[in-house]
């Protein structure tokens, strides 16, 4: 734009000087006068070369969806008088702003300007480059245009779901006390069998009973271990599996759900990893307790569905990356390819818990209603209870989950259907 | 669309102004020396560019208006105008197209700090500025100097030397 004038104004004053001399005409070389002070003006105020110092503050870089968080930008001037600084944010996309992003203001040497805001968003992690900075001098002819990057990121964590709770049974824990039964014999409190007495075994755990039946030797109960459990968390981001209509997202209640899970197996003691499956492998390596619970929301804010030729399907799963016969619960949609790799990783000793959101009932709402739909959810139904049979079939755990139910009463609903179900190992 | 704020509405009605006092600058002058088609011809492009300045469709007029004012002016200089009328309408058309620029920087922004302060320090400069160029030019037109033709040529040349180089400073330094 501002080439643009500064071409018009030189044409004007050429061709009035032109035809001045040329005619011999005063008035016209009187007349472009006005306009080459204007001009000289322009040259006398340009701004100089810019330094500035910015800095942008966050008053929290992590918080839940939808909370406000006030953005402050302060822009020192450490050099020379700006007539016109035009101080323009870069705000991420998706984020609601409250406030103005931009501001012009005049600025002497050492003052300062701040820029306050509110932002707040859905789930995501945002990050802010910028911003860009123009001075101008008075009439706007001079521009002087610098690019700032002060990166600074927003994580909007998920909400999880409050969930109980989740008893699961790996045929391998690690070897400090927990909540979670380790298939051994030892000290517990649910009853596991009955050997020989040993020295130091506690007089209370003898069992008299058999011990009556043997009179010379006696027999000590012995109750089931308890331990913590390897939990590897699978997020099932593959865009063949989530659907994805306009603002809905059947992505969002698996990342939630993911979150939900998360948290009920670290309160519970258990070393929990994540991996994100879909543009790539997004992993959090396994840890305990609050900072891991920080790492995996952090991750998972971050989740995003991805398209990717080679984790198209669940073959590519790296299985180094979770402990050996540890318990691996997948959240996903499930789909065709999936039952059979599922199958293989039950087959190396992994215990698996599927949770499943149901995408039919979410496809369901987005088409319009008639025969055909009917007969297509028929059909896809018939289809998801095949897979989740065939996973069933070998020992593998599946809670369907429709996402207008809670997931804590759709899990335990799951949980006591399968425990009734004769246990495959 | 936005409100415009109260010293946007201030800086349009400027603009306005400064467009009458273009036209009507240009009007009488050329009616002074009766020449009608060009009086009238000046009359309809000023309406115009009033009628384009009011309605909403004005994001383009200035650079259009500014060039349109100086053709008249310049033109009317040529034919023998009074210089004053000529001299006055271009320094009008001068503010119009300032003024319309810099009322687009401001409401590009959210905010603008010390709007008063920042608005006034403008207004200064750029009413110093033209009131000066329009001094100096009365000056120049009362003031009698006698140059020979070769005198004339010689500083023509300077200037326009002298204005290339600024012309292009400028534009270097926007790219």
């Amino acid at each position: 734009m501002s080439v643009k004038r500064s071409l018009l104004i030189g044409i004007v004053i050429y061709s009035l000087i032109l035809a001045g001399l040329a005619s011999l005409n005063a008035a016209l070389l009187a007349a472009a006068l006005p306009l080459v002070l204007y001009v000289g003006i322009v040259l006398v105020h340009q701004p100089r070369p810019l330094d500035l110092r910015i800095t942008r503050d966050l008053d929290r870089q992590y918080v839940l969806p939808e909370t406000p968080v006030t953005v402050t930008l302060t822009v020192e001037n450490r050099g020379d008088h700006l007539d016109e600084l035009v101080i323009r944010e870069r705000v991420p996309s998706h984020l609601e702003v409250d406030g103005d992003t931009s501001v012009i203001v005049q600025l002497a040497p050492g003052a300062t300007c701040k820029l306050v805001y509110k932002i707040n968003g859905p789930r995501s992690v945002y990050r802010f480059s910028g911003p860009s900075v123009v001075a101008h001098e008075h009439f706007g002819l001079f521009r002087r245009k610098q690019e700032y990057d002060i990166t600074t990121r927003l994580s909007v964590l998920p909400r999880s779901p409050k969930l109980r709770s989740i008893a699961i049974r790996p045929l391998r824990t690690r070897g400090f006390a927990g909540p979670i039964l380790a298939r051994q014999g030892g000290s517990g409190t649910d009853f596991y069998g009955v050997r020989s007495y040993e020295p130091g075994d506690p007089l209370r755990w003898i069992n008299w009973r058999i011990s009556a039946r043997h009179p010379r030797e006696l027999y000590t109960n012995e109750y089931e271990r308890e331990r913590i459990a390897d939990v590897g968390l699978i997020l099932d981001a593959r865009e063949r599996t989530n659907i994805i209509a306009g603002s809905r997202s059947l992505f969002e209640h698996s990342v939630r759900a993911t979150a939900g899970l998360a948290e009920t197996f670290l309160a519970d003691g258990n070393h929990v990893g994540l991996l994100i499956y879909g543009r790539g492998l997004e992993r959090t390596f396994p840890g305990y307790g609050k900072l891991q619970r920080q790492s995996i929301f952090r991750a998972l804010a971050d989740a995003r569905v991805g398209d990717s030729l080679v984790f198209d399907s669940l073959d590519y799963l790296p299985t180094r990356f979770f402990a050996a016969k540890s318990q691996i619960v997948l959240v996903s949609p499930l789909c065709e390819d999936d039952p059979a790799v599922l199958s293989r990783l039950r087959a190396r000793g992994y215990q698996v818990l599927v949770i499943s959101p149901d995408p039919i009932d979410f496809e369901e709402e987005l088409v319009e209603a008639g025969p055909a739909r009917d007969l297509a959810v028929r059909l896809a139904r018939v289809e998801r209870a095949l897979w989740i049979r065939q996973l069933e079939r070998v020992g593998i755990q599946v809670i369907s989950w429709r996402i207008d139910q809670a997931l804590d009463s759709t899990v335990r609903a799951g949980l006591i259907k399968t425990a009734q179900q004769p246990r495959r190992l | 669309m936005p409100q415009p704020t109260f010293r946007a509405s201030q800086l349009q009605r400027m603009v306005y102004a400064a467009i009458a006092v273009a036209g009507i600058s240009a009007v009488v002058g050329l009616g002074l020396r009766e020449f009608w088609i060009e009086m009238v011809l000046s009359l309809a492009f000023t309406t115009l560019a009033l009628a384009v300045a009011t309605t909403g469709w004005r994001t383009r007029f200035a650079g259009p208006t500014f060039a349109g004012f100086a053709l008249v002016g310049g033109g009317g200089l040529l034919q023998g105008m009074p210089a004053l009328f000529g001299l006055l309408t271009l320094a009008a058309a001068l503010i119009a197209w300032d003024l319309h620029h810099y009322g687009e920087r401001l409401a590009q922004v959210g905010r603008i700090e010390e709007e008063s302060s920042l608005l006034w320090a403008h207004l200064r400069l750029l009413f110093g500025t033209v009131g000066v160029g329009l001094v100096l030019g009365g000056m120049g037109l009362l003031m009698r100097v006698d140059y020979g033709v070769g005198a004339i040529l010689i500083l023509g040349f300077v200037l326009a030397l002298g204005l290339t180089q600024a012309v292009s400073y400028l534009r270097k330094q926007s790219d």
